[in-house]
């Protein structure tokens, strides 16, 4: 996307270049004017554009050229817009060519610099445009999924040489629910985790995102991708840079977000949240205490905004009124319409905020259910509230 | 005296962090003492204090009338180690890539009675001596319930089972004193209930001293026989578990009552903590 960028910039300038020279260093005044008019039409809406585009056309304008201005006006973005500027500039060129043809110096290096423009200006800006398109048909399929289901795990099997992790679970998870996945020591929590943000690769079944495949068993997208789709993972362990300061760990959980003024204003939330880590933002995130490496992790998780976080013992190595703030933090994020899978060994708090839970047992889901009636289950009770 | 292990006021600085300040303790032999605060308080300090990682800028730590560790004249980690202080730790440290049960012998070789040349040349003692610590390192695996998993590699275990092999590997050091650093953490409540028989256990069989850091308090308040509790560095309260429930401070600073209370509680407390410290030590 870079280089597309430099390349329609560097079309536009030729173009530019190319045009003041065939011109010649007289009619400043005009050629000043028509810039002018340019730019007026460029802040008009697409739809003028396309109309310059005909019209270029019905005058004989280089009719390919004409064609990317047709494509600014279908398209509205950043890019296409500088493609355009190039691409403009050159249908002026071809339109005042056609009255006035002029065989002075400059001619020719005006006409090779022009047609270099347009050669970079509009391929880039098709390109642009075929991206964008796709852009805009992912964030439809989105936007429908929205309202539906955004994670399912289908029959699920994870080997890791001859231990079979996960023997074929399923679940699902719906758009702005919590989910909780409980089970004991050993069960297959941290290795489901890991298998939904492509640390892991099946061995058989598929993970699905919106409807689309991030992990099967013939590989799964790589972490750094699945990110990119909206999934953020608060490991078991943390995985903080030990080396980094606290302040560059939290860059980094949002460093595939452009939103600057957001990120800054999450950035200031997490930290009125955790105190703490605003007074240390200077200090080697390993020599943190354990409890504050915690707060770190999930503050950082938090920065990426994912859509579905993925948070894996939250509560671990938290004092009793930390971990009350945690799961009051759970909540609200997902009232802003975060969803979360929630891996917690407190299953008593676990069971208060989360919609719905599965209850792992060797690698297989043995339960599920509303985690309000899971709480009140016999077995659920037994096993992970230690009561009875 | 008849205290085990005497800590006398000790203080460490990082920077212009007080992480401990004036912090003492005595634990009489067999005591299970619990260590407890908000995050950061600096009770994994503390044990980095004990076991020498840390040097502190005043006070000593003296196990058995031997001095441990000392602005000036402290001992080496591993040498307070030999001395018999063991621990676990909050972040687990284990070989990652070693079995579960290398990780625990190799921790019997402080003990060993074999020599360079016995090990070298495969001496009939030495071999003895081998399966000696072999067969002490099964036994303390099957304590924790561990026995069946020996061969597999360490950094692969859930991580309960980690946790319960740091508590063994620290074992089979033959420690005088066993610190646990949040050996609870991330274990369900069922997990928590076996890990309260184990200690127990351990600590009847092998005649231990046991100094714990837990944010379990149901863990804590049940087990521990005393408690201290720090905020900032400084001790805010020393009592029975039915004392450290209902003090005032420590539900302030750390139990919490009302939720939101633990951000700027205990900065004014430094003078009532040093207080609560005397009253302490003249108990
Ligand atoms: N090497 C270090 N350099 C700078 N600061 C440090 C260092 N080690 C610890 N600290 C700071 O000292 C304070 C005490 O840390 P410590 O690890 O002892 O806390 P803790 O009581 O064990 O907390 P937790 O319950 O979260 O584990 C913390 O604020 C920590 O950030
Ligand atoms: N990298 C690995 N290699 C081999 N076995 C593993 C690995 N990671 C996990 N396991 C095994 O997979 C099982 C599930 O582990 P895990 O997902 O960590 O459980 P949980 O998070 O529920 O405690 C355990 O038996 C564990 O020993
Ligand atoms: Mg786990
Ligand atoms: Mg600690």
């Amino acid at each position: 996307m870079k280089a597309a960028r430099i390349s329609a910039g560097v079309g536009a300038l030729l173009c530019v270049l190319g045009f003041l020279l065939w011109w010649g260093p007289d009619h400043v005044g005009y050629k000043i004017a028509l810039l002018g008019l340019q730019t007026a039409w460029h802040a008009s809406a697409g739809l003028a554009w396309a109309g310059v585009g005909a019209l270029l056309m019905v005058f004989g304008a280089l009719p390919c050229l004409a064609g990317v201005a047709i494509i600014r006006g279908l398209h509205d973005g950043r890019l296409g817009r500088a493609a355009s500027w190039g691409a403009g500039l050159i249908a002026w060129f071809g339109l005042f060519a056609l009255f006035e043809p002029r065989e002075e110096l400059g001619y020719g290096i005006g006409l090779l610099l022009t047609l270099l423009g347009a050669a970079l200006a509009g391929p880039t800006s098709i390109y642009v445009w075929v991206r964008s398109r796709a852009a805009r048909d992912r964030a439809v399929a989105s936007a429908k999924a929205a309202s539906g289901t955004l994670l399912v795990v289908e029959s699920l099997d994870v080997h890791y040489g001859a231990v079979h992790a996960l023997k074929g679970i399923s679940l699902e998870v719906q758009q702005g629910e919590i989910v909780t996945l409980l089970g004991g020591n050993g069960a297959g929590k941290t290795t489901t985790l890991r298998a939904l943000s492509g640390l892991v690769t099946p061995s058989g079944g598929r993970v699905l995102l919106e409807g689309r495949e991030i992990a099967t068993r013939t590989g799964a997208l790589p972490p750094d991708q699945i990110v990119r789709l909206g999934v953020s993972h608060a490991p078991e362990g943390r995985g903080i840079f030990a080396n980094l300061t606290v302040r560059e760990n939290l860059d980094l959980g949002a460093y595939q977000r452009r939103d600057r003024a957001a990120i800054a204003r999450d950035l200031e939330h997490a930290l009125t949240l955790f105190p703490r880590l605003r007074e240390r933002l200077r200090q080697r995130a390993g020599t943190l205490s354990g409890g504050e490496q915690q707060m770190l992790a999930i503050a950082r998780a938090m920065l990426a905004r994912p859509r579905l976080l993925l948070l894996d013992e939250p509560s671990l190595c938290l004092a009793p009124t930390i971990t009350q703030v945690i799961f009051q933090i759970i909540r609200d994020i997902n009232k802003e319409g975060t969803t979360i899978l929630l891996v917690e060994q407190n299953a008593h708090q676990a069971l208060k905020v989360a919609h719905k839970g599965y209850v792992l047992e060797t690698g297989e889901i043995v339960m599920h259910d509303d985690a309000k009636v899971l709480a009140a289950s016999d077995e659920v009770r037994k096993a992970y509230l230690g009561v009875g | 005296m008849s205290a085990l292990l005497e800590v006398a006021p000790m203080s460490l600085s990082f920077g212009g962090l007080k992480a401990v300040c004036d912090f003492s303790l005595e634990l009489a032999k067999g005591e299970l003492v619990g260590l407890i605060g908000p995050n950061g308080a600096g009770k994994t300090t503390i044990f980095n204090l004990l076991t020498g990682v840390y040097t502190p800028d005043v006070g000593s730590v003296t196990l058995a009338g031997k001095l441990l560790n000392h602005p000036e004249r402290g001992l080496r980690p591993f040498e307070i180690a030999a001395a018999g202080m063991a621990r676990t730790f909050q972040n687990i440290r284990l070989f990652a890539d070693l079995s579960v049960l290398d990780n625990v012998r190799i921790a019997t070789h402080l003990r060993a009675r074999s020599t360079f040349w016995g090990a070298l040349l495969k001496t009939t003692a030495a071999r003895k001596e081998e399966s000696r610590q072999r067969s002490h390192a099964m036994e303390l695996l099957d304590i924790f319930g561990l026995a069946g998993r020996a061969d597999e590699v360490a950094r692969f275990l859930p991580y309960g089972d980690q946790r319960r092999l740091e508590i063994a590997r620290a074992l089979a050091t033959d420690p005088k004193v066993l610190l646990l650093d949040e050996p609870a953490a991330g274990m369900n409540p069922q997990e928590k209930i076996a890990l309260k028989g184990l200690i127990q256990l351990v600590r009847e069989r092998f005649g231990l001293t046991v100094l714990l850091i837990e944010h379990d308090m149901g863990l804590v308040m049940d087990i521990c026989e005393r408690i201290v509790v720090i905020d900032h560095g400084v001790v805010i309260a020393r009592g029975k578990p039915s004392e450290i429930q209902v003090d005032a401070k420590v539900i302030e600073a750390y139990l919490g009552a009302a939720p939101d209370a633990a951000g700027e509680a205990g900065a004014g407390e430094a003078g009532a903590g040093e207080a609560a410290t005397d009253s302490g030590a003249k108990a």
